[in-house]
């Protein structure tokens, strides 16, 4: 499965999260995370993807890749279209915060790529080689 | 998600059982539901995660607006019967120091 890519896209709505949830789950069993890994994953997939419709005032598509190279998969959330800026305040929110403490701690690196304030994407990955 | 209330009069406090997910789908319902129980009957509050399966960024915060509620009644609020990997969510966001956590035996 090393350099298959799988792309998911989703309407950035609250209600297709548990898809985008449930799908990271079946990937992630393909390799050889364990059973808590893989709710590392599950769990890591719906905060990103949270992180992003929040912020966005006028959600439009959101797009999830996964891809797996060198025991390691890694996961692209993208929000694309062209979305009207509600930006993270300076102040996050109690529940953004809980995201990137969840982010930061269930995968094994994070990035969070911004575009005039706008988080536009998170980039993700997490390795099999051992329990995190 | 399912969510299951009993009032005790004598102990003023509520019990409410969360089962099934929590998400930013229905972390809206939740809150309206659980913040009306409050307004009810101000108290104290136990809340058994024995069939709550998952939950999300939303749903806890969901429970820290209901927590801030229950205090502003000088209330209690306890958390009982969480999975495992469940509380190692309220570890790694911390809310362990803030709830009084109960966790079920694996």
């Amino acid at each position: 499965m090393s350099g298959d890519i799988i792309t998911l896209k989703l309407p950035a709505k609250p209600e297709y999260v548990m898809v985008a949830r449930l799908t990271s789950a079946a990937i992630a069993s393909r390799f050889d995370f364990d059973v808590d890994q893989i709710e590392d994953v599950k769990m890591s997939v719906a905060e990103a993807l949270i992180l992003i419709i929040k912020q966005a005032a006028s959600p439009k598509e959101l797009s999830v890749q996964f891809r797996f190279e060198h025991e390691n998969m890694h996961i692209d959330i993208i929000g694309e279209g062209d979305w009207e800026q509600n930006p993270i305040s300076p102040h996050d929110t109690d529940q953004t915060q809980l995201s990137r403490y969840i982010l930061g701690s269930m995968m094994d690196g994070v990035e969070f790529k911004t575009d005039n304030g706008l988080m536009r994407a998170i980039c993700m990955h997490k390795g099999c080689g051992g329990a995190n | 998600m399912g969510v299951r209330e009993k009032f005790n009069p004598e102990t003023e406090t509520w019990y409410v059982s969360l089962d099934g997910e929590i998400d930013i789908y229905n972390a809206p319902e939740l809150k309206e539901k659980l913040h009306k129980l409050i307004e009810q009957h101000p108290g104290n509050f136990v809340l058994n995660c024995e069939n709550l399966s998952y939950i999300d960024s939303t749903g806890l915060g969901v429970l820290i607006s209901v927590l801030r509620r229950v205090k502003e009644y000088d209330g209690k609020m306890t958390i009982t019967d969480l999975k495992p990997y469940i509380r190692k969510i309220f570890v790694i966001t911390g809310l362990d120091k803030i709830f009084i956590v109960e966790v079920q035996e694996a």
